[in-house]
């Protein structure tokens, strides 16, 4: 059906001059200015841009959906040659979904909570297309396994809350081939999965795609998505197009100056960077003599659920040290467990079982009171940058916040405010202290929040996932801040994130985290080189370095990680792993040291080393 | 790198910055694009302006009776005609907001200042155990059964027990409101109470009574002046509906809801301007508070600024 439209030498989707505008009551805000695009047949284009830089007005736009106050204010959009914006409504609901269709982000919200997928994606297919029910449900059952989603039938009458988020996304995915379109708008088509799933999808969506023959928008702030999957970029900022090129050329050396800078942001945050990248760190203290700062025994949180006797067992028996000026990495997907070590150490939550000591002194059942004490002494820097600051307070009386609430030896106030304007201006936001956080922008107001966490001059900070909602450009900023401020002040760090390239630029020690269990611990760049454990190396092999010639290890897991509601009885990683034998499925292994800094718990490391690197398992 | 962040916030062609605080120039879009929410504004106002200003604009006194000027229709003389006490109904219905909008608006304040602050504590404390959860459950359970009589009904029988007067219908009105109030804020609380810069404040080592009034008191305080000017409107008519029954402001007090009962048995022998007239002033006094609060809500929700 796609093919019949097509001709040679005319380009999938042609945009010129296309401007957009928001008429807010400020005024107009520019969107898109003088946008010129063009898409050829059968390519994947990426666009990329950091946020408000107009990507997602322009896919917008394209689909015919942006909404008041935003208009399109000139310009053309041509798709195999037709003009779009001439098309009256009764045309646009022929073409979206048959000859353009979207893949959104945030695929759980995507999808209508109160029915089933299977009647979604019928009604999908009946909105171009007429056909008896049971026909109907026999193409979705296709569509459904078309993106390799087990047991189809079955999921036929699933509602989304009981898919993962990436078997959402693979029905978004389904729907929007439904009608093999001639072009295809994927909008961040992997923002909420893990690194593990994101290498499954895309590569699922790309080869779909390319059987397909559609033409592809990628829309997406990860240069490393582009330098894998897309054939040319184009670069978006401030709503215009700063540069369109093929991926090789432009990662070879972009010729505009503000891709360059980019681009080079994105190599020195040590994000997503290729073999060789700078990697800004400093070894720092090994952990070896010194008495631990902190040290974690078999630390066990089990959640219960409302109305029901089972548990949701996040945390299943951690251990580990911190010693004094050691900066350790927590790494693994979301559900590992991560976040709730960082909350437990905090004593935001209380432990079911094991111990926590900070600075010798047991504080696992310390009344809130006693640890009131301690508190200035452990301080954390949050996730989201903006929510975690109060609205209601200015960027000064924020950080000065920790300051009054100093149990002993609290300072007074004129020491309290020049604390406030050292700390400004240590993380370069010196004529800021009377904003408020929503003037800021999101790096701006992450510092802020670092700055709040260092105020009280605190031994070690916990980190949780201080980088994973900013823009790349901005991410580099924060690390180097950290890195910075552990060297010249001395902290520890436990540095909580998904993102083992961010971690391995301010981390010497690395925890692996795999549904509440530390799978492999150990010095950073050994586990980097050598790791023992088939996770970690998953894990790295779904790193995608923005270089389209890395070669990409081909290490994948299957599957999805399972619910930490019902673990598996013997190895956690034992229905995913490639290496799976009998005595995976008895006992979850033990920890182990398997080289010198390295401890893995798994019961063929050996065979796993034994694997060359870059060739597949099997 | 302080530039490149800089850069950040203030790049592109008038970068609109989500939330920021416009102050005026928002005010004024916002009515712009809001028809509604300027009739809501101009009916307040006046309605305002006149409670302060009426007893000095109105053509008569509106507690003595004018001789042998019964039930006269309306004429350039007396505009909304006289009722059957020879009272002049144009100058009662101006001045009536004297008692109806201060008693409002005082009850209203009441309820809110009760509701919000149990609402706070239940929010922050509830849903937890411990005694502060088993207090929390307790003052909502009492709400429920609070809120399972009819409003009129709760407001009747209050003002029954203790007499009527001007004094204890208000009380009545801010007894029968602050459940409102107290659910509405302990919704937010729950919220509010997970976000990051709550944990961040606990953190920073706050006390709990600390982090529920300095972190989160303000984060709902824009809520309750919404429901506020809803409940105003509301209080009003259950001031008129009290006294309609003989139950609230007193005789010869002017008052809406006592106009509209005085001259309710007028109209069947064709007086109709007695009662119509307060009638009408009721329901566009409330018909302004209710479009307030909706243009508040609107215009208060940062969804929606964007």
């Amino acid at each position: 059906m796609s093919g019949a439209m097509q001709s040679k030498g005319v380009p999938a989707l042609a945009i010129e001059d296309l401007s957009a505008s928001f008429f807010t009551y400020r005024g107009e805000v520019v969107a898109l200015a003088d946008v010129e695009l063009e898409l050829k047949q059968g390519e994947m284009l990426g666009i990329v841009g950091a946020t408000g830089s107009g990507k997602s007005v322009l896919a917008r736009a394209v689909m015919n959906q942006v909404r008041a106050p935003g208009r399109i204010t000139k310009g053309s959009i041509r798709l195999q040659g037709e003009e779009l914006l001439e098309f009256s409504d009764d045309q646009w609901r022929e073409t979206r979904g048959r000859r353009i269709a979207l893949i959104s982000s945030n695929p759980r919200h995507a999808l209508d909570p109160l029915t089933a997928v299977g009647v979604q994606l019928g009604r999908a297919i009946r909105a171009h297309d007429k056909q008896p029910d049971p026909k109907i449900r026999a193409q979705v059952i296709e569509a459904l396994e078309s993106v390799r989603i087990p047991d189809a039938k079955r999921r036929h009458d699933a509602y989304p809350h009981e898919l993962s988020v990436g078997m959402a996304q693979r029905v978004l995915i389904a729907m929007a081939l439904l009608h093999e379109p001639e072009v295809i708008i994927a909008d961040e088509p992997t923002a909420g999965l893990d690194v593990t799933v994101q290498r499954q999808v895309l590569d699922l969506m790309k080869s779909l795609l390319d059987e397909l023959g559609s033409s592809k928008m990628v829309v997406t702030r990860d240069l490393g998505i582009v330098a894998h999957y897309c054939d040319r970029i184009a670069v978006m900022k401030d709503g215009r197009v700063l540069e369109e090129t093929d991926v090789r050329s432009f990662f070879s050396g972009p010729s505009d100056f503000e891709s360059q800078h980019l681009l080079a942001r994105t190599l020195t945050s040590g994000f997503s960077a290729g073999a060789g990248q700078i990697v800004v760190r400093d070894p720092g203290q090994s952990p070896s003599d010194t008495e631990p700062l902190l040290s974690v025994r078999g630390l066990v949180k089990h959640f219960p659920i409302r109305g029901s006797r089972l548990t949701v067992k996040a945390v299943n028996g951690v251990s580990f040290d911190v010693a004094p000026g050691e900066a350790l990495g927590l790494v693994g997907e979301s559900g590992s467990g991560k976040t709730t070590v960082g909350r437990l150490i905090l004593r935001l939550i209380d432990p079911t079982e094991g111990r926590i000591s900070f600075e010798g002194a047991d504080i696992t059942t310390a009344s809130q009171r006693e640890f009131a004490k301690v508190r200035s002494r452990i301080q954390m820097v949050f996730q989201e940058p903006h929510a975690s600051l109060n609205p209601n307070m200015t960027v000064g009386r924020n950080i000065e916040e920790p300051l009054r609430l100093v149990r002993e030896g609290r300072l007074s106030k004129a020491d309290r405010t020049d604390r406030v304007r050292e700390l400004l201006q240590l993380v370069q936001l010196g004529e800021h202290a009377e904003s408020f956080p929503h003037n800021l922008s999101a790096g701006q107001a992450q510092r802020v929040g670092v700055a709040r966490a260092i105020a009280t001059n605190p031994r070690l900070v916990v980190l949780d996932e201080p980088t994973s909602l900013l823009d790349i450009s901005v991410r580099g900023e924060i690390l180097e801040l950290l890195n910075r401020i552990k060297d010249e002040i001395g902290m520890s760090y436990i540095f909580i994130s998904h993102d083992l390239t961010a971690v391995r630029s301010v981390c010497s020690r690395i925890a692996v985290m795999y549904l509440g269990r530390i799978i492999e611990l150990g010095d950073i760049e050994e586990l980097f080189e050598r790791q023992r454990h088939p996770y970690s190396r998953a894990l790295l092999a779904s790193v995608l370095y923005a270089d389209p010639d890395a070669r990409v290890p081909d290490f994948a897991l299957s599957g999805e990680i399972p619910s930490p509601v019902d673990l598996p009885s013997g190895c956690f990683l034992e229905s995913r792993c490639p290496l799976v034998r009998e005595q995976c499925t008895t006992a979850h292994p033990p920890l182990e040291q398997k080289s010198t800094g390295l401890e893995a718990a798994c019961y063929f490391s050996d065979e796993l080393m034994a694997l060359k690197k870059e060739e597949p398992p099997r | 790198m302080a530039e490149t962040a800089s850069a950040d916030a203030t790049s592109g062609p008038q970068r609109f910055r989500a939330g920021s605080r416009g102050g005026l120039d928002y005010f004024f879009y916002f009515l712009k694009n809001n028809p509604f929410a300027i009739l809501g504004l101009a009916i307040v106002v006046v309605v305002i302006l006149l409670t302060i200003i009426s007893p000095y604009i109105a053509p008569y006194d509106p507690q003595k009776t004018l001789p042998g000027k019964t039930l006269k229709p309306p004429s350039s003389e007396h505009w909304f005609g006289t009722d059957i006490n020879a009272l002049d109904v144009f100058s009662r219905t101006l001045t009536a907001t004297r008692t109806d909008i201060p008693v409002a608006v005082i009850a209203t304040a009441i309820a809110m200042f009760i509701g919000v602050s149990l609402g706070v504590v239940a929010g922050y404390f509830g849903n937890r155990g411990g005694p502060g959860g088993i207090a929390s459950e307790a003052t909502l359970r009492l709400m429920d059964i609070l809120q399972a009589f009819p409003v009129f009904i709760l407001a009747l029988a209050l003002v029954a027990g203790t007499g009527a007067s001007t004094i204890n219908v208000g009380i009545a009105i801010a007894f029968v409101n602050a459940p409102i109030f107290l659910r509405l804020i302990r919704g937010q609380v729950l919220g509010l109470r997970e976000m990051p810069y709550v944990e961040a404040a606990r953190c920073a080592g706050a006390s709990g009574k600390r982090v529920a009034f300095r972190n989160i008191l303000p984060g709902v305080i824009s809520p309750a002046l919404v429901q506020a000017s809803v409940t105003i409107g509301f209080a009003i008519l259950l001031i008129a509906g009290l006294s309609f029954v003989g139950a609230g402001v007193p005789q010869p007090t002017p008052e809406w809801g006592l106009m509209i009962a005085t001259g309710s048995r007028d109209i069947v022998t064709g007086q109709w301007w007695t009662s119509v007239f307060p009638g009408l002033a009721l329901a566009i006094t409330v018909f302004g508070f209710a479009l307030l609060g909706e243009a508040l809500g609107k215009a208060l929700d940062p969804l929606q600024r964007q």
